[in-house]
């Protein structure tokens, strides 16, 4: 019987050793290409950010790929507005400090400097819907183009609090979670393909002292609230930004829940109804003009920020195709705009 | 406001051809001999066994019960009786009167015969095409992983079927996904096949007597999938002695038991298997973390099935499969801080089954007609739950802190049908039934619950429950015109409701054979199918979690056609077979997750599956199958191989552009041998190639700029009513952001689009060696195997790794990123342990 002992002992330990890694699998060789990344503003200055990209395998640092002597012009209506130059921008400046013996100290400085291209030249204001285009050429990565509408504000058309639309979800020992529906009517723009987001302020008041107060839907980092994609309820749970291809120049209504602090790990030192009162939500809309490949992207990552950590997020989604808008490159030259609106708690 | 909807695609001779060709034949005076044929020992049914009379060179075959019938002339008759092992029967008489005849057939010892193969009726002489059946016997003596007989990885080396990763038992027919394989066991859909990951699938050979798969050319009484169907049966005991079969292996123990309950009445056979790694791994784990965590994995199988003859007319069976999977993970952590002491527990649990039942009645109206009738139920469960609990003592105080994550996913269903075989005369077999069948849809509910002394919140996560009903009825006449021509022309009609949403699928279909000699026949074949249920499944993810979802109104139903057309040869002397087969086939209506989706995000677990997946999307797949087999002598076999091309295209996948499914596989080729050396031992070796699977990979990225939605500074954008973002001036943070990691915010590129990345070709050996013996007790078997004889590291997953390649003159390591592949199997040996009583 021991022959058979050292039989199974020998097929278990090569069995344990069954998961085997190979490196080095041959790759295909990737030719950079420039890629010009700026958001636009109404009113602002225009810049933009000129980088190349590289290969999957490739060891990069931020600074390594920006492109610095590229030439970059930015027209508007066959006319060139400005030619575009590098400029330097100190990012961030960390000093460490390492005792390394007792007394003697080791000073250094770790330093992160980026930049992006300005005008040379003094150029007005950027208008909503003003139709721009940047030039941009390299001698080793080519020419590349791109053209972006400039975002208008928002058009908010109405903001109310949906009447009885406060969803409470019970718990046990008494303990409730409670959301609330806001109607936000948007006369979306038709000549430009956009998507929404929004957050929310919520202001209150404390009863001791009635000293005025706010605080902030969920977590700072994440915009989104729950959003519906009509006004009848229906939730769909899609979370995130959300595009306007399905009323693209049209007044909509977006539906949007807000989630009430005061329990469950939010804000929960106002979970005492009594303490305090709201008395008005400051609803933040934000508009950016992109493709829907970008679109598609920037929800995956805000989804992707939302549940760090959590098991789910392990599991890889779908392989997003990112559609840029630059032409013989790569990148995004959006726009962007928002505005605020108060809505006074009944 | 109700509903319906015609989906009709039949050919418009279909009807009249069945109808002209169901009356046009004018009977003389014929008298029909029926009845069923049997295995003398043990009384088990043969399955597609042939009887022939040799005067008129008219024949048949017994159907999946047994049964026969054959209406002949008024004469006399010179019977033969054959299966393949078993000895042939010679009966002749005059026929002048309906007769009944049931005959048992001798099974022969491997010494009396060099057939292997149980399959009589040669491929050139079936009308049917793109069929594979493989006899478990067979089965049993290719070498395995682990030793672990597999019925589905032996289907895997049969052209036009494909295996999915590395050692998985996933079917993948011509192009199809594998939620397009239509899994009966003893007439019951199985959703889900696999064990352990997909390793192993749930079948026990033990336990089955016959496979059979379709892989087009679809006969009518079969439907609801768009690829293939695979119909298993299990043995249905031994009327006439107990006896039993068992094997101990690497991981796994089987024990077969079957017997009369009433000898020549009613018999039972029950048939159990269970793995051991978890005997192992949880001793194992707990020593190797100092008694901290423990994990255990196993799974079990058990089929049971009891036959009852209640008459020469009727006859009543009931079987009955369960199996799960089921991973459980333990650790415990303590810690003694001066006067604070913690303890933490953590358990995880995932568990997967299927139930499955099935009330069969069998009834014979008359010499002609044959039915049956058949009540099943079946369901599929995916279970995962984690929970954990810390306490913080100290002197004065004890602070808890639990929560609790409970995950379900569930598909059930109910099922009625009635199937008629009607043999009016050896011309025309005509199969004829109703069926309607219930489904439950849940897919998914989540229960997240959390506690401590001051709180507690319990959420349960319902996705909607959906009850759908599929009904509908078909006929199909097997039909002979001549002695060379033979069709089965078919048609199908299918209801489907859900909700107050009901649509009609009418398919057509036909497979025709040609013989151009004794020995040579062309065929073809069309087919129409659909299909009103979806799978969403993530590329790349190795677990049980793909949800089942009914097809709605916002994602409606897939359907497909496929046409073939090939030569089928009988070569020196009927001892190999040779078949060529090209195939066309359409798919409409299939879904996949929208990017950037998955099973967690975007809804799945929130009630909106539909809002996840893109609908509408298309496939393509074509191909070339070969196949040269060896049935007869010491040695048997075959090679197959596959030409194929497999595509998909969605609306807003890859900007409208088709792309390679994900397991198109350019070539496909399989090599399975055995050798009888002698009575006593027995060889086996497979080798099999196959073109690199298709893998979405990132090529190349670029730097972007961080989302102006995301900046912490605009999300308290803090502006006062009214004011705009171009008021409050221009702020934005050039900071670029390269990493193209997931989540890391730079862009990953695609260059060579969705699945346009060819991992490397996959090839394996296997070899087996058998040696049998007979005992006082029986016989027993050892069984020595090696699953990749050559060590071949196939990939299994490619993903990106940095490692240290060097050191600077700081003696900071230097990285550099590698693109790696994990193999999970080098070489493997196994030993098993058979035996019967």
């Amino acid at each position: 019987m021991n022959s058979y002992k050292i039989i199974f002992c020998f097929l278990w330990i090569s069995l344990s050793l069954s998961c085997t890694r190979d490196l080095d699998i041959p790759f295909p060789e990737h030719q950079p290409l420039l890629t010009l990344n700026t958001f636009l503003v109404e009113g602002g200055t225009p810049f933009l950010q000129v980088s190349r990209s590289f290969g999957a395998l490739e060891t990069i640092t931020d600074s390594s790929i920006i492109v610095k002597d590229a030439v970059v012009e930015l027209w508007k209506d066959g006319v060139k507005l400005s030619n575009f130059q590098y400029k330097d921008t100190l990012q961030s400046d960390t000093v460490y400090i390492e005792e390394i013996t007792p007394g003697q100290f080791e000073y250094y400085v770790e330093e992160t400097r980026t930049g992006v291209y300005l005008p040379t030249s003094d150029i007005e204001p950027l208008a909503a819907f003003d139709l721009v285009e940047f030039q941009a050429s390299h001698p080793a990565y080519g020419n590349a183009s791109a053209e972006v509408t400039i975002t208008p504000e928002p058009e908010i058309l109405g903001v109310e609090l949906v009447k009885d639309s406060i969803i409470t979800r019970d718990f046990d020992d008494g303990y409730q979670d409670k959301w609330t529906a806001l109607k936000v009517q948007v006369n979306d723009p038709g000549e430009i393909a956009n998507y929404y987001n929004f957050s929310a302020v919520i202001n209150y008041w404390q009863d001791f002292g009635q000293q005025q107060g706010t605080d902030t839907l969920r977590w700072p980092q994440i915009v989104a609230t729950e959003i519906v994609r009509e006004a009848d309820g229906v939730v769909y749970g899609e979370n995130g930004p959300i595009s306007d291809q399905e009323f693209d120049g049209q007044a909509h209504t977006i539906v949007v829940y807000l989630r009430l602090p005061g329990c469950c790990g939010y804000a929960e030192d106002l979970a005492q109804e009594d303490e305090f009162t709201y008395y008005s939500v400051d609803v933040n809309t934000f508009m950016l003009d992109a493709s829907y490949g970008i679109f598609q992207q920037k929800r995956e990552l805000q989804r992707y920020n939302r549940t760090e950590g959590i098991e789910g997020a392990l599991i890889p989604t779908e392989p997003v195709s990112v559609v840029g808008n630059v032409e013989g490159g790569y990148g995004l030259i959006g726009s962007f705009n928002g505005n605020t609106r108060r809505v006074w708690v009944p | 406001m109700k509903h319906t909807n015609w989906k009709v695609s039949v050919f418009p001779t279909q009807i009249l051809l069945l109808s002209f060709f169901f009356i046009s034949e004018l009977q003389a005076q014929k008298f029909t001999i029926s009845g069923y044929l049997t295995d003398a020992a043990n009384g088990e049914k043969l399955l597609n066994a042939a009887v022939f009379d040799a005067k008129t060179e008219q024949g048949t075959l017994t159907n999946l019960y047994g049964f026969y019938s054959l209406t002949l002339p008024a004469d006399s008759v010179d019977l033969v009786f054959s299966y393949g092992g078993f000895s042939t029967q010679n009966i002749r008489f005059v026929l002048d009167r309906d007769t009944t005849l049931s005959v048992s057939l001798d099974y022969l010892a491997l010494d009396e015969v060099e057939i292997i193969a149980e399959e009589v009726e040669r491929k050139v002489d079936q009308t049917q095409m793109s069929t594979v059946e493989i006899p478990i016997e067979q089965i049993k003596r290719l070498p395995a992983l682990l030793g672990e007989v597999d019925v589905i990885k032996a289907l895997q080396y049969m052209p036009g079927v494909q295996s999915g990763n590395e050692g998985s038992s996933g079917l993948y027919v011509r192009g199809g996904g594998p939620d397009q394989n239509l899994i009966l066991l003893d007439g019951v859909p199985l959703y889900y096949v696999s064990h352990l990951g997909g390793f192993f699938s749930v079948f026990n050979a033990d336990a089955l007597s016959s496979v059979q798969l379709y892989k087009g050319g679809f006969p009518a009484r079969y439907g609801e999938r768009l690829s293939s169907i695979l119909d298993i049966r299990m043995k249905e005991g031994n009327l006439n002695k107990f006896e039993g079969e068992g094997s101990i292996g690497l991981i796994s123990a089987k024990l077969s038991i079957q017997g009369p309950i009433q000898k020549g009445k009613t018999a039972f056979i029950l048939s159990g298997r269970r793995t051991y790694i978890d005997l192992l791994s949880r001793p194992l784990s707990r020593a190797a973390t100092d008694g901290e965590g423990s994990v255990g994995y196993f799974f079990y199988d058990l089929n049971g099935k009891i036959n009852h003859i209640i008459s020469d007319k009727d006859r009543l069976y009931f079987s009955f499969y369960m199996g799960d999977d089921k991973f459980g993970g333990k650790s415990t952590y303590e810690d003694d801080l001066g006067g604070e002491s913690y303890d933490e527990e953590f358990n995880i649990g995932l568990g997967w089954g299927n139930r499955l039942a099935a009330l069969r009645w069998n009834h014979l109206w008359s010499d002609q007609l044959f039915s049956n009738l058949t009540a099943t139920f079946t369901r599929y469960q995916l279970r995962t739950d984690a929970d954990g609990k810390s306490v913080t003592r100290t002197s004065d105080s004890t602070f808890t802190d639990e929560f609790a994550l409970d995950y379900r996913s569930q598909i059930r269903d109910f099922g009625l049908k009635l199937d008629f075989d009607f043999y009016p005369s050896p011309n025309h077999e005509i199969k004829f039934g109703a069926f309607s069948t219930n489904h439950r849809f849940e897919p998914s509910t989540v229960g997240i619950s959390s506690r401590t002394q001051e709180t507690r919140q319990d959420t349960t996560l319902t996705s909607k429950i959906d009850y759908t009903w599929e009904s509908g009825v078909y006929l199909e006449d097997n039909l002979k015109i001549g002695r060379r021509f033979s069709a089965n022309l078919g048609i199908r009609a299918t209801h489907y409701q859900i909700n107050d949403q009901s649509s009609w699928a009418i398919q057509a279909r036909t497979a025709a054979r040609y013989q151009l000699t004794d020995d040579v026949s062309l065929k073809g074949s069309y087919s129409q199918m659909t299909q009103f249920i979806h799978l969403l499944t993530n590329n790349g993810v190795g677990l049980p979690i793909d949800l089942w979802v009914p097809a709605t109104e916002r994602v409606p139903s897939q359907d497909s056609w496929q046409v073939a057309g090939g030569v089928s040869a009988s070569l020196w002397k009927d001892r190999y077979e040779f078949s060529l087969e090209g195939y066309y086939k359409e798919m409409n209506g299939l879904i996949t997750f929208k990017e950037g989706n998955n099973f967690f995000f975007g809804g799945a677990t929130e009630g909106t599956w539909e809002e996840t997946v893109e609908t509408g999307g298309t496939g393509e797949s074509y191909g070339l199958e070969l196949l040269l087999q060896k049935k007869q002598g010491k040695t048997t076999g075959w090679l197959g191989y596959t030409l194929s091309w497999n595509w998909r295209q969605f609306d807003n996948i890859e900007l409208g552009r088709r792309f390679p499914y994900k397991y198109d596989r350019r070539h496909d080729i399989s090599l399975v041998v055995s050798h009888r050396l002698n009575d006593r031992i027995s060889l086996a070796g497979t080798w099999v190639f196959g073109t690199g699977n298709a893998i979405t990979l990132p090529t190349a990225g670029y730097g972007a700029l961080e989302d102006p939605l995301i900046p912490d500074s605009f999300n308290f954008f803090g502006g006062r009513e009214g004011q705009s973002f171009a008021s409050r001036g221009n702020s934005f943070a050039y900071q670029l952001l390269t990493d193209i990691s997931y989540g890391g915010g730079g862009v990953e590129l695609f260059e060579n689009g969705r699945n346009g990345f060819r991992m490397q070709a996959y090839h394996r050996m296997d070899l087996g060696i058998e040696f049998t013996k007979a005992k006082k007790w029986g016989q027993r078997t050892w069984a020595l195997g090696v699953y990749n004889a050559y060590s071949r590291l196939n990939p299994y997953v490619y993903y990106f790794e940095n490692n240290i390649e060097s050191f600077d003159a700081s003696g900071n390591p230097v990285f550099k990123k590698n693109l790696t592949k994990l193999a999970l199997f080098p070489i493997i040996p196994s030993i098993s342990y058979r035996f019967k009583f």
